[in-house]
């Protein structure tokens, strides 16, 4: 269910075990991808390549050399255009911000490839490392590499920043000093300024699987030798590194002329599922007709409840629900509830295929009404001729002679029996607390009992109860304040007295108040902190790109054992409003790429906006950024100066190869701080809608007859 | 398997499911598929030649063939040493669907692969051009052929060929015209070879086709029409 898509960085064991064989890529995904380098980008040792990874390659490095360790998580966004989040840990440096002499930091690389690689010229890419971060490993990079012979690659290229420190031949202007304060903004006056230097190497591959390099380093680790330990023994790294048939990188290296490195990078790619198209069990074929049988109305003076009982069955032989039904001569329309498929025209053509078989031969006219929390999103008209004659043709000549319209008052009411439902769910969990400096990685695991009560089609009583069995997210003492009320920050003291501890109970109204709109009102205890009430007004017509929403949110914050008390607004640095809500913009840019502006008031009272960007997939999977900027001074913020984050959603359907609806985002928020935060409410309306809706359907109808 | 536990005894199953640790439970359609999708998860990275093989024995295939009413089929997919037996569910024209027990099919026209399902990588339609009459009536020629394949975003893939198809014997008892169709993809470097033995009333009784990149060659026997 599009509910699932909360989750942050927090989910049932089953999915964290889907995804971590996520990276567990496809045979034949390695063509083409390079070395990477011990910043987790493609390179030699630690200096850049112009080399570039396919399209939407998606790699996890770990690397360290020295006293450097470094998790790095890439992403190929566009075909010549790189993104990376590093966090890095650099021991023996004892600086502002240190724990036991361990500094921690989080750096954003961006790489673009200015000129692809042909018979006589070299690719070049350029390069911005730790752009707005701290700027601890700030450094600018314009690189150069071609392949000479089959195999030999020379590289090399011109470096600011820590990457100009080794004997630089020249200078542009001056770099200020490297800001390690709050950090978190781009350090653009830096780039491209100050002493440049020279850095280079060579590569060579005499099989697929194994690679020799050697490069000259341009990075003296002039910080760390000033004001940690580092010896700069020599400017030569050496490495090999070995590539296991799935791409898998295991690299040894040689680094500084004294010391050993090693690192393993995984990669994945969201276009190359496991197995395409998946391997779900097969559709019913479509039931022919008999020429003439159409004129046949005699069955229409008969009772017509047999039809509605075995359509029933049919659509559970394929775990669809039939939830209600009108007959008519010519037309018949369906009411479906969805548990199953991800790819909804997999659900409406098994529908279609389904009623073909079972539906009197007069009935001309399918419409099937997808119903999601009694809301109908849309309504999907198909001509049975239609499906009879293109059963085995071209996915796109169904598409082109359906209609999707919008499903206001076109859903047959539900059936007497299917209202009241309950359903309940006992799985474990586990929560994760990333980059907190005393620990940079803490979790918790725990079971978690949920129950849902639907009375009626649009209300439902839902709730969840977490009981944790080991963990140390409760140890987390860190609380450096900032100069906001403390909306976010108290997260451990929630862990600590929390157990067990109701997550969720909420009461949920959702609603068509007219053409194109779609609304929800949730009142409860909302979420693990906050109580409150909800309430949000979605506009779509069915075939736009384009979405507005507006959501108002009146919240008390929880007690800490967050059982059924209240606490006081009151907060060390400030009252905690009543009143939070955004107006958001959703656009479906084309491309694969969708954009989302939210702007309103946040949890602590500050004004701002957030700003997502997500390359999506058709099969699901989605990469993004996010930034939130709000009228809170960076100082005032605290560390990271403002929210900002990337997630990455796993479609379970795509890992698994089995069709589901459940998809899981990793939320790799940089640091959870009390500005530009958001109330967390389940069953926000715009990912349960879109699906159904154009543009969506248009990408996922290759499986209509997937169905087929 | 999914767990089909439904309201009755819930108390029970629930003690259950706490102390079952990694078992997640759920009823009445709520939370997720959490055993099934781990399960497909692992088939997934490990594949499904960790099962093995699945193969009919030939005395279950006469058996399966003595006891039929109904059209009937043996596939054989060298490529992952499985075969199977498939029964004709369903007819759209000059198409039949055949199907496995396990819900697997295979759509034909005049034994010419049109497209298959639940196989994985499948062969989602084809457009066989002028191939349907060139095998009826046991002619060379020349033709063209679409097919559309899923890729791994789901997005449909069109691959075109240009075949060329050539009698190439006659023997065989009942007497069977052999004919082989080599096709080349336009744009790309996809190539396979069909081969189809035809009866004298022009229907395929076995062949050897090309399904999928993926799923390779198929071998069809025709066990019963």
């Amino acid at each position: 269910m599009p509910n699932t898509l909360k989750a942050t960085l927090k989910g049932s064991a089953a999915v964290m075990l889907a995804g971590a064989s996520l990276f567990a890529a496809p045979a034949g995904l390695a063509e083409g991808i390079p070395s990477y380098n011990l910043y987790g980008v493609p390179g030699l040792i630690d200096m850049p390549t112009a080399n570039v990874s396919p399209d939407a390659t998606l790699s996890i490095t770990a690397a360290n050399a020295g006293n450097h360790t470094r998790g790095t998580l890439s992403f190929q966004i566009t075909p010549r255009l790189s993104g990376s989040f590093r966090y890095s840990g650099i021991s023996e440096f004892p600086i502002g911000g240190s724990v036991d002499g361990v500094y921690y930091d989080r750096s954003f690389d961006l790489r673009y490839q200015l000129l692809k690689e042909t018979d006589y010229l070299p690719s070049v890419v350029v390069g911005l490392q730790d752009f707005i971060g701290t700027g601890i490993y700030g450094g600018e990079y314009l690189v150069a590499t071609k392949e000479v012979l089959p195999g030999l690659e020379l590289t090399g290229g011109i470096g600011w920043g820590r990457l100009g420190s080794r004997n630089p031949f020249g200078s542009t202007g001056t770099r200020p000093n490297v800001d390690i304060g709050t950090g978190g903004t781009p350090t653009y006056d830096q780039w491209f300024r100050g002493d440049a230097a020279g850095f280079g190497g060579v590569s060579y591959s005499p099989t697929e699987f194994l690679t020799f390099s050697a490069e000259y380093s341009s990075d003296t680790y002039a910080q760390e030798q000033q004001r940690g330990e580092h010896d700069d023994d020599s400017p030569w790294n050496f490495g090999v590194d070995y590539r296991f048939r799935d791409g898998t990188q295991l690299s040894l290296y040689h680094t500084f002329g004294n010391t050993f490195g090693a690192q393993i990078s995984f990669h994945t790619n969201p276009k190359s599922a496991a197995t395409p198209g998946g391997r779900e069990t097969a559709p019913v074929p479509v039931s022919v007709r008999r020429p003439g049988a159409a004129n046949d109305l005699g069955w229409t003076a008969l009772p017509t409840n047999s039809y509605r009982q075995t359509l029933t069955a049919a659509l559970e032989n394929d775990e669809l629900v039939l939830e209600g039904l009108t007959l008519e001569p010519r037309q018949a329309t369906v009411r479906l509830r969805n548990p199953r498929y991800g790819q909804v025209p997999q659900a409406i053509g098994r529908t279609a295929r389904a009623m073909t078989r079972v539906l009197p031969a007069s009935v001309e006219t399918f419409v099937i009404v997808p119903v999601v929390e009694g809301m109908a999103l849309s309504a999907v008209t198909v001509r049975r001729s239609d499906l009879e004659a293109l059963e085995h043709s071209d996915n796109a000549e169904i598409l082109a002679r359906a209609s999707i319209t919008d499903g206001f008052g076109r859903a047959p009411s539900a059936f007497d029996e299917v209202y009241p439902r309950f359903g309940w769910a006992i799985a474990p969990y586990t929560q994760f607390s990333v980059f907190d400096p005393d620990n940079p990685a803490r979790a918790d695991l725990g079971i978690r009992a949920s129950a849902s009560f639907r009375p009626t089609a649009n209300l439902v009583f839902s709730g969840s109860i977490t009981k944790k069995l080991a963990g140390n997210l409760d140890e987390s003492s860190r609380n450096t304040g900032s100069a906001l009320p403390s909306v976010r920050t108290e997260k451990a003291r929630y862990s600590q007295e929390g157990d067990p501890a109701i997550e969720r109970l909420t009461v949920a109204h959702y609603a068509r108040p007219g053409t194109n709109l779609y609304s929800r009102v949730t009142a409860g205890y909302l979420e693990s902190m906050y109580a409150g009430v909800s309430g949000e007004l979605l506009w779509k017509p069915v075939n736009s790109r384009l979405a507005l929403g507006v959501e108002m949110n009146y919240v008390k914050p929880r007690d800490y054992d967050q059982l059924f008390g209240l606490r006081s607004s009151e907060t060390r640095a400030g009252v905690i409003p009543d009143f939070n809500g955004h107006v958001s913009a959703y656009y479906d840019i084309g491309n694969g790429f969708h954009g989302q502006l939210d702007v309103g008031r946040y949890l602590a009272g500050d004004y701002g906006a957030t700003v997502t960007l997500d390359r999506e997939f058709a099969n699901g999977w989605r990469v993004g950024a996010y930034a939130t900027f709000t009228n809170v001074d960076y100082d005032d913020f605290g560390e990271g100066s403002f929210d900002k984050g990337i997630r990455v959603t796993i479609p379970l359907g795509s890992v698994s190869g089995s069709p589901s609806t459940d998809r899981t985002t990793f939320d790799i928020q940089s640091l959870t701080r009390d500005g530009g935060a958001k109330v967390l409410v389940d069953g926000r309306l715009y990912e349960q809608v879109r699906d159904y809706h154009q543009p969506q359907m248009a990408k996922t109808w290759g499986k209509f007859w997937r169905s087929a | 398997m999914k767990q089909k536990i439904r309201r009755s005894g819930f108390a029970p199953v629930a003690a259950l499911c706490a102390t079952a640790l990694l078992a997640a439970c759920s009823g009445g359609g709520e939370g997720r598929d959490g055993p099934e999708l781990i399960r497909n998860a692992v088939v997934e990275r490990f594949g499904p030649n960790g099962r093995g093989p699945v193969r009919v024995t030939p005395a279950q295939v006469q058996q399966l063939t003595a006891r039929a009413t109904n059209a009937l089929i043996l596939i054989d997919f060298p490529k992952t040493q499985s075969n199977a037996v498939l029964v004709r569910i369903g007819q759209n024209r000059s198409v039949e669907t055949y199907a496995t027990a396990a819900r697997q099919t295979l759509s034909m026209e005049n034994g010419l692969l049109r497209g298959t399902r639940g196989m994985g990588g499948d062969l989602m339609s084809a457009d066989l051009g002028r191939l349907p009459q060139l095998i009826a009536r046991r002619q060379s020629g020349s033709t063209q052929r679409e097919v559309r394949i899923l890729n791994g975003e789901d997005i449909t893939v069109r691959q075109q060929f240009s075949c060329d198809v050539a009698v190439t014997g006659t023997g065989g008892a009942p007497r069977v015209t052999t004919m082989t169709e080599n096709c080349t993809q336009q744009n790309g470097n996809i190539r396979f070879t069909n081969t189809y033995d035809v009866d004298g009333q022009g229907r395929v009784v076995s062949s050897d086709q090309w399904a999928s990149n993926y799923l390779g060659q198929v071998k069809i026997q025709q066990l019963r029409f």
